[in-house]
This record gives C-alpha cells, sequence and structure tokens, in this order.
C-alpha cells in the first residue's frame, strides 16, 4: 500500500485556489563519495519508472576538429561495456519491457530508461557497468560514424530548411566557434574521429562527478538508494579538463543573409537575437513567455499578422532559445529567434517589416493585461502536462540540477513565470530585441521537382 | 563463523557486475475502469475518472473521415475539420483561440482515415468550458467565406512544402498503390482537389457527416460521473443530425506480383522506401501471432532490422516495421531511408530478413524479449491522460471487443514461437509486396528494376 504523494496533495487542495497552485515534485536527494549526485522521487500510479543521467557535455564542450563528437560518443553509449556486449543494452531493456534513448544537446547529453518497476536494478546495473567499464572498439566506432553520417543525412542535408535551422542560423549568430558550431558535426570531423579520440573523451567527461542522476516513479527510495549505492558507488572520479570558454562578442549590427535551399518549396525568413539573457533572470522568464505570445497557436501575434491578416506566412515557430535549443534547456550565450516559411509571391523584406513593427510594439508597450493572463493559463497546463510522465518530471529535475544549480528550481519555476508582468515584458524586450543584436536570413527555394 | 559473515557483508555492498541482477516480474497493469453511458441523440460518452493531475483530457470523434469522400475532392476532411476552430455563429477564428487559452488548454481537429477526431484538454476546473466550446465548434461552425479562402490558398502552399519531404511523397504513393480503388488510397490533396474546394463543399461535408448518431465522446481526468454527465448533457444533449456516415468498404487481400514504384527527386541523397502488404485486423484470431513477429522483425530498437540494417550495416539511422490499421483494413509496412549508394544491398538484405522470419522460428530469446517489450510499452503508454484517451478511442473507434486490453499482456504472453513463425508465413508476403521507392531516379532506377519481375513503374507525386 504505497501512498501516492502527487495524489495526496491534489485532493488536500481546494479547486478555487487551482489557478494559483502546482503540484510540488517531493523529491530527495544524495551524492556518493565519487561524486554522483541523485535524485529521486516516487510515484507509484504506474507500475514505471524512469531511469535518467544528464552528463554535463555538450557541443559546446567540443574542442575544434572534433565537431560532432558528443553526439557521436552519445551513440558509442549504447555499443558495449565490459560485462554487456554490442546490441546487449538494448536487447536487455527491451526482454525487461523498457525503452530507452538519448538526446545530445549544446550544453548536455541526456539519457534514459523507462522499464516496468521490477526492472529497475537492470537499468541500474546496465547505465553503471557502462559509466564504470565502456567498451570502446573500432568496429563499433566505425559504424557509429556511418549511422551518424545516416542521422545527418536525414535531418539536416536531405531535409527542407534543414541546413538553415540546424547549421546556418548559429554558425552566422554567434562568432564563437564552441557555440557556432553544429552539435550533429560535419563529415570531415566525424570520418577523422579515431579510437584514442573517443577513449580520450570517455576519460575526460564521463566521471561519477560530473553526472547527475533522477530515478522517478514506482520506486522505494532507501531500496533505490542503496542500489544505487553498490552499483555506482565503485566507480572512480576522474579529473576534467577546463571547461570550453563559450564567451560571445557583443551583436555587432544588423545582418542579412541570404541563403537557398535545394530541397524547400516555399522560401522563408528566419531570424534571431543574439545577447539573449541569463536562465532564471527575470529578462528569461519575460522572454520565454513573449516566445509563447507571439509564436505559439493561433492566437499568437504573430500568426494573426503573418498568417491571418497580411496572409503572407503559412506557417511559424520560435521563441526564447529558438532554434538552438528547447526553452526548458536554454542556457547563456543563447538566442531568441523565429522562423516563418512563406508563401511564394511574397517578398521575405514585407514580412521582415512586419516581425520588426510587431516587436517594436511589444518593447513600446509590452502585452496588455488580458494577453498575457491567456499566455500564462496556458502555459500553465502545458507545464503541468510536462510532468504528466515520469520521464517528463525525471528531466525537469536534472534540467533544474545541472542549469540552475539545484533541482529544487524546478518546484520554484511556475511561480516565477506567474509573476512576469506586461512591464516586465516589455523592458526585456526593448532592452533584448534591438535591430544591432540581429540577423536575418533569406531563405529560397530551389528548383522545383 | 566472523570470516563468513565479514565475507558475506562485503559481498553485499559491492554488487555483482558478471550478470543482471534477478528481478520479480513485472506488476499487472490494465487500462483503468471506465463508465459509459449514451445520451438519447445517439452520441455515445466513456468516461475514465484519473485525478494524477489537475487536468481533463477529451475527444469527440465523428464517424466518417477521409475515406467518406470522393476521391476528386481529397483533402475536403482535412479542410473541414482545420476549418471547424476558423469560426462558430458567436466566435471569431481568433476568439476561438483565445477561449482554449483562457481554460488552460488546445482545440484541434484533425481528419483520419475512417473519422474526424477533435482533441480538447483543459485545467482540471475548467472541464465545463473546454466541453462549451468542443460542443460550439462542432455543432455550429460558421465556415466564414475569407477564411475557407484563406484555407485554401494555405493548403496549396502546404502541399508545396510537403513536396520537398521524401517521407511524404512516399507514403501518398505508397498508400495509393497498396489501397489502389479503394478510398483510403487517397491520403492527401491534389493540385485540382484543392481547385474544386469552396465553402458550399465544406459545408455540404459537414452536413453529412457531423451528426450525434455514431459519434464518440471520450473524457479522461478529474471529473466525476455526476458531473461529466450533466456537462456532457448541457453542451451535447440538444445536438441533432442525420444518420452516421457508413464505414469504408472491405479492403482486399495481398494479390498479384511485388511491384517497384520509383518516384524521381533528383539530387536526393538518400532512397526512402515504403514497403508493404495488406494484413490483419487486430480483432483476428492470428493477431497477436504476427504482432510478435513484426515486433522481433522491426517494432523496436533491438529487432532484427535496427541491429542489422542500422548497427551492423550503417545503411540507415532509422528502420522499423509495423501493422497499421484502418477500419476495414490493416497492413504490414516497412519504412526506411538509406544512403543512394546502398539502396541494393539495403533492399536485398531486408527481403531477407522477410525470408528468415517466414522460414525460422524466433529464438526463444527474441520471443521473450518482443513479448516484455510490448507489455512494457503498453504500461507506459497508460501514464497519461493522452495515453488512456488514445487507447479508449481506439478500443471504441475500431470496434474492438470491450475486453481488448484487459486481456492484451496475457494474449501477448500466450504467442509461441511456432505461432509467430507461422503468422509471418501466412501474412507477411514478399513476392506480393507493393514497393516504393522515392530518390535521385538516375541512380536508383538500374538498381531497383532487379527487384521486380515486371517494369519498374515511374509514379508522380501524387502517387499515380
Amino acid at each position: 500500500m504505497k501512498a501516492l504523494l502527487l495524489l495526496a496533495l491534489l485532493a488536500a487542495v481546494p479547486s478555487r485556489a487551482a489557478d494559483l497552485w502546482a503540484p510540488r515534485v517531493e523529491f530527495s536527494s544524495f551524492t556518493l563519495a565519487n561524486g554522483l549526485r541523485v535524485v529521486m522521487s516516487s510515484d507509484a500510479s504506474v507500475p514505471v519508472v524512469a531511469m535518467t543521467m544528464i552528463v554535463d557535455v555538450g557541443g559546446r564542450h567540443e574542442a575544434p576538429g572534433l565537431s560532432g563528437f558528443a553526439h557521436l560518443f552519445e551513440h558509442l553509449m549504447f555499443e558495449g561495456s565490459k560485462h554487456v556486449p554490442k546490441g546487449g543494452f538494448d536487447r536487455m531493456l527491451e526482454s525487461y519491457g523498457g525503452d530507452n534513448n538519448a538526446s545530445t544537446h549544446e550544453d548536455f547529453t541526456f539519457y534514459y530508461e523507462e522499464v516496468p518497476s521490477n526492472a529497475l536494478p537492470v537499468a541500474a546495473w546496465l547505465d553503471a557497468d557502462r559509466v564504470g567499464a565502456l567498451s570502446v572498439h573500432p568496429d563499433s566506432v566505425k559504424n557509429q560514424i556511418e549511422v551518424v553520417k545516416e542521422e545527418k543525412r536525414m535531418r539536416v542535408d536531405n531535409e527542407p530548411y534543414g541546413p538553415l535551422l540546424y547549421v546556418e542560423m548559429a554558425s552566422h549568430t554567434f562568432s564563437n566557434w564552441q557555440n557556432a558550431h553544429p552539435t550533429i558535426g560535419s563529415f570531415a570531423d566525424l570520418d577523422a574521429a579515431s579510437l584514442k579520440d573517443v577513449r580520450a573523451f570517455f576519460e575526460a567527461y564521463y566521471s561519477p562527478d560530473n553526472i547527475i542522476m533522477a530515478i522517478v516513479g514506482d520506486i522505494d527510495l532507501d531500496a533505490t538508494k542503496a542500489l544505487v549505492t553498490d552499483y555506482f558507488g565503485p566507480i572512480p572520479a576522474k579529473p576534467r579538463p577546463k571547461a570550453a570558454d563559450t564567451t560571445e562578442a557583443k551583436p555587432a549590427g544588423e545582418r542579412v543573409i541570404k541563403l537557398t535551399d535545394a530541397h524547400a518549396k516555399l522560401p522563408a525568413l528566419a531570424f534571431t537575437w543574439k545577447d539573449a539573457p541569463e536562465r532564471g533572470t527575470e529578462e528569461y522568464y519575460a522572454l520565454l513567455l513573449l516566445g509563447k505570445a507571439l509564436f505559439s497557436g493561433k492566437s499568437a501575434r504573430l500568426y494573426q499578422k503573418l498568417v491571418k491578416e497580411s496572409q503572407s506566412a503559412v506557417s511559424l515557430d520560435g521563441g526564447l532559445g529558438f532554434p538552438i535549443a528547447d526553452a526548458d534547456e536554454y542556457k547563456a550565450p543563447g538566442v531568441f529567434g523565429g522562423f516563418v516559411v512563406h508563401k511564394r509571391e511574397k517578398a521575405a523584406s514585407e514580412l521582415k517589416a512586419i516581425v520588426e513593427a510587431e516587436i517594436a510594439k511589444v518593447a513600446a508597450e509590452g502585452l496588455s493585461p488580458a494577453e498575457l493572463a491567456r499566455v500564462k493559463t496556458k502555459f500553465r497546463s502545458d507545464w503541468l502536462r510536462g510532468q504528466e510522465t515520469r520521464l517528463g518530471r525525471a528531466q525537469r529535475l536534472l534540467y533544474a540540477a545541472l542549469l540552475d544549480g539545484d533541482p529544487e528550481a524546478a518546484n520554484r519555476e511556475l511561480a516565477r513565470f506567474m509573476a512576469v508582468s506586461p512591464e516586465m515584458i516589455r523592458r526585456a524586450a526593448a532592452a533584448r530585441l534591438v535591430p544591432a543584436a540581429s540577423t536575418w536570413f533569406m531563405l529560397s527555394a530551389g528548383e522545383a521537382l | 563463523m566472523t570470516l563468513a559473515l565479514l565475507l558475506f557483508s562485503v559481498c553485499a555492498s559491492a554488487a555483482d557486475m558478471s550478470r543482471p541482477p534477478d528481478v520479480p516480474a513485472m506488476r499487472a497493469v490494465k487500462l483503468p475502469p471506465r463508465a459509459e453511458w449514451k445520451l438519447q441523440n445517439g452520441l455515445t460518452v466513456v468516461l475514465v475518472e484519473d485525478r494524477r493531475v489537475p487536468l481533463v483530457t477529451a475527444r469527440l470523434s465523428i464517424a466518417g473521415g477521409e475515406s467518406a469522400i470522393a476521391p476528386e475532392d481529397a483533402g475536403l476532411a482535412g479542410a473541414v475539420a482545420e476549418l471547424l476552430t476558423d469560426g462558430t455563429a458567436k466566435k471569431t477564428s481568433k476568439e476561438i483561440a483565445e477561449a482554449a487559452e483562457l481554460f488552460g488548454g488546445s482545440l484541434s481537429a484533425d481528419a483520419e482515415p475512417d473519422a474526424i477526431v477533435l482533441r480538447a484538454s483543459s485545467l482540471g476546473d475548467k472541464a465545463e468550458a473546454m466541453l462549451s466550446l468542443l460542443a460550439e465548434v462542432a455543432r455550429s461552425p460558421s465556415f466564414p467565406a475569407e477564411e475557407v479562402a484563406l484555407r485554401k490558398e494555405n493548403m496549396a502552399e502546404e502541399l508545396a512544402a510537403a513536396r520537398a519531404e521524401s517521407e511524404f511523397l512516399a507514403g501518398v504513393a505508397f498508400y495509393k498503390k497498396i489501397f489502389a480503388g479503394h478510398p483510403y488510397a487517397v491520403t492527401a490533396p491534389t493540385d485540382a482537389s484543392i481547385g474544386r474546394l469552396d465553402r458550399a463543399r465544406v459545408a455540404a461535408a459537414y452536413k453529412r457527416l457531423f451528426t450525434p448518431a455514431g459519434a464518440l465522446l471520450v473524457l479522461v481526468g478529474d471529473l466525476s460521473r455526476a458531473d461529466a454527465e450533466a456537462l456532457v448533457l448541457k453542451t451535447f444533449g440538444a445536438w441533432q443530425g442525420g444518420p452516421a456516415a457508413v464505414a469504408a468498404p472491405p479492403v482486399a487481400g495481398p494479390k498479384g506480383e511485388r511491384t517497384v514504384y520509383l518516384l524521381d527527386r533528383p539530387k536526393s541523397s538518400q532512397v526512402s522506401f515504403v514497403i508493404g502488404n495488406p494484413a490483419i485486423r487486430e480483432d483476428n484470431p492470428s493477431y497477436f501471432d504476427l504482432l510478435l513477429a513484426n515486433q522481433v522483425l522491426g517494432g523496436s530498437f533491438s529487432s532484427r532490422l535496427v541491429r542489422d540494417i542500422r548497427e551492423t550495416k550503417g545503411y540507415t539511422y532509422s528502420i522499423r516495421s509495423r501493422l497499421e490499421h484502418r477500419l476495414t483494413g490493416s497492413l504490414f509496412k516497412l519504412r526506411t531511408p538509406v544512403r543512394t549508394e546502398v539502396a541494393e544491398p539495403a533492399l536485398t538484405a531486408i527481403l531477407e530478413h522477410l525470408d528468415r522470419l517466414r522460414k525460422a522460428e524466433p529464438t526463444a530469446e527474441e520471443l521473450a524479449q518482443a513479448k516484455a517489450y510490448l507489455a512494457g510499452s503498453f504500461a507506459r503508454s497508460l501514464e497519461t491522460q493522452e495515453g488512456v484517451a488514445e487507447a479508449v478511442l481506439k478500443l471504441r473507434s475500431r470496434r474492438l471487443p470491450d475486453g481488448w486490453y484487459d486481456s492484451y499482456v496475457d494474449r501477448v504472453q500466450a504467442v509461441t514461437a511456432a505461432g509467430a513463425r507461422r503468422a509471418a508465413e501466412v501474412f507477411i508476403r514478399p513476392d506480393e509486396l507493393t514497393i516504393v521507392a522515392v530518390g535521385d531516379a538516375s541512380k536508383a532506377r538500374a538498381v531497383l528494376s532487379k527487384f521486380t519481375k515486371k517494369p519498374l513503374v515511374s509514379v508522380n507525386q501524387d502517387g499515380n
């Protein structure tokens, strides 16, 4: 008879207070002697556990000549370890009904397993074996270089707007190579990756004190702590190189970049403002909500202006972090960006003028209180939905632990968003979304099929 | 004695890494209990009380989707669905979007092969506002002339944009060929069908399809039965309409020789394959046998296709096979984009895998793993309100037996290696496959011709 903390809390809250209230994710945490930090949260409503790890290494940590390395390495983490043969990781997890994946970001690498709760010890064993004793075979490296190149072909090279969104926008927005190069890497750098590079990367970054783990779901806290201690305790910590310098030069004036895309059928206008604020500041919360007000859904300002009123655009996306990072994983140096696919007969300069006018309006007047209230209500509901799954909760705790320095920041976050005022949005837009910090990308569609 | 105890404690604190730990069996999992009732106008309502988060999730499914529309009007069902939220007797498009934001949720509609499905969600204490808006857009859309004109214009642009994507082109051609002559063959509009679209056709299609008879409302969330009954009666009780659209005719089984269709996409760095043949419904006695066979073949990351084509050969980033269902027809379907230079060895290897699945039983390990994966996936799908809502929607709209999900895990567990092989042999038909390839024809034509006894067939961007 395990009590479900979330349910108990929900029952205790009167519904009239629902506007102000968000369910806390109750958690406890501990740190092993080797520096591994662990966050645990219990919820037995379905017999599922998310076992997740965030490693403090991403595309921005890569050295010149090794672009794409953090991501290639993420692939190699599934290729076998001392007691698990190649292919054994997925086979083993699936044989207990589990699923897994990983993703490489600008600032970190994220791994997860979602398993029926009985199989948590198996997931812990698999993760401990690969973090403690990864095996790197030359054949695996060769094979995964090919797989990553296929991934690049599929997501970037063969996809309309892929080169713009995954490569060009960052490379023209940022001036420091650490921020400007694509996390997916280049074929030349990937082909040049050696076994020695791979081993060195593992030794440098996959140390217990560079990893935070979150285990969320149908778990017993004491037993889980003992399990993690047994499996991960013996793994020694290793020294790390100094973190790469990601400092960005101040914006140096508005720029317009013209591009063509052989696979695109419709032209597009994209834009970024660099020098976006630090995570956790008032401007960060304000610009994140402004992004929703401008881009998200049919009531959004730019949707109304571009799709409905001027009837010049077909679709749009954007906000804080776009397209470099999702808003929740945002870390400075960052951008505020947008991407608009538009009709063939409309000029990009017309759309640019509409976007500029709308930004100027926000910088002068902010949002209306009713508009901001609506955006907040929607944001709050989406935020709650993001917390429905064990994986969603684990991810939120880990992002807070790594990017805000404290998992409890995940529980404070919603209140910070709800405290944003129209004036804060006006100030943030006036300070950050200035012409001098902007880069505009005018993309014309390649020849017809 | 002391020594033994000491040894024991050392062993207990340093875990044995040499093999995976022993663990107990998975906890049982079932679709949560649901309450069901019917309004006098014919609308069926299913409620799952779910108080894990303070949210409510709704699905309203109207019988008759894309397949209830004449082929020359392809895309009309999608236009009707999209335009539902673009104006009612009382609200503009913008006001509808704002109302949805105010109940902290979303409201959208999609045309699917057999139904138009409206999906909505709200904060738990705003269920009434959500159901009111859901009822308003379903019952009294106004289809403003300027919104219809804009939709028509944007459909043309969206179609042009979608045609830039290999996956889209491959899908259009695949369904066009495998369902040839059947209403399910049409999955995308054409320039001509968009040209025919006007307000009168949109309004007529709406009037014909939208009726409470045969419609299904699924509610999952922080809502009691009494509240749900009262709210549904208030918002949908007075809805009236004609008879429900009839189901699409049954799809014929596999027939004829294997055929390869090629759509030229100059400069494409990959060849995108979609491959398949007609298969069986979820209530067929052999369904679970075939489900397990497919799972072993290409249903997950450690399936044979991923291990071999991606992880050993490095031909692709993504390869997957699945069983796909319509109300009156089902498919075995496999898709993968591979780099152009390896199109021939990749297709050869794929066909060898189909052959092996039909000739030799899967190993006990493969079968056990596939079973566990399916059972675990089912448990994971019930984590969210959306997952529960989609499961209920599938159960009812596919007209599956009421206990289908309740016995799902047991029936997965009961499949034998011999049963899985036999199902593969009967229902996966390498000699009768429809193979669609989208890629650079100057490089792919000659090699793909080797896979068919008939001449290779060129298709255009509409799959014709």
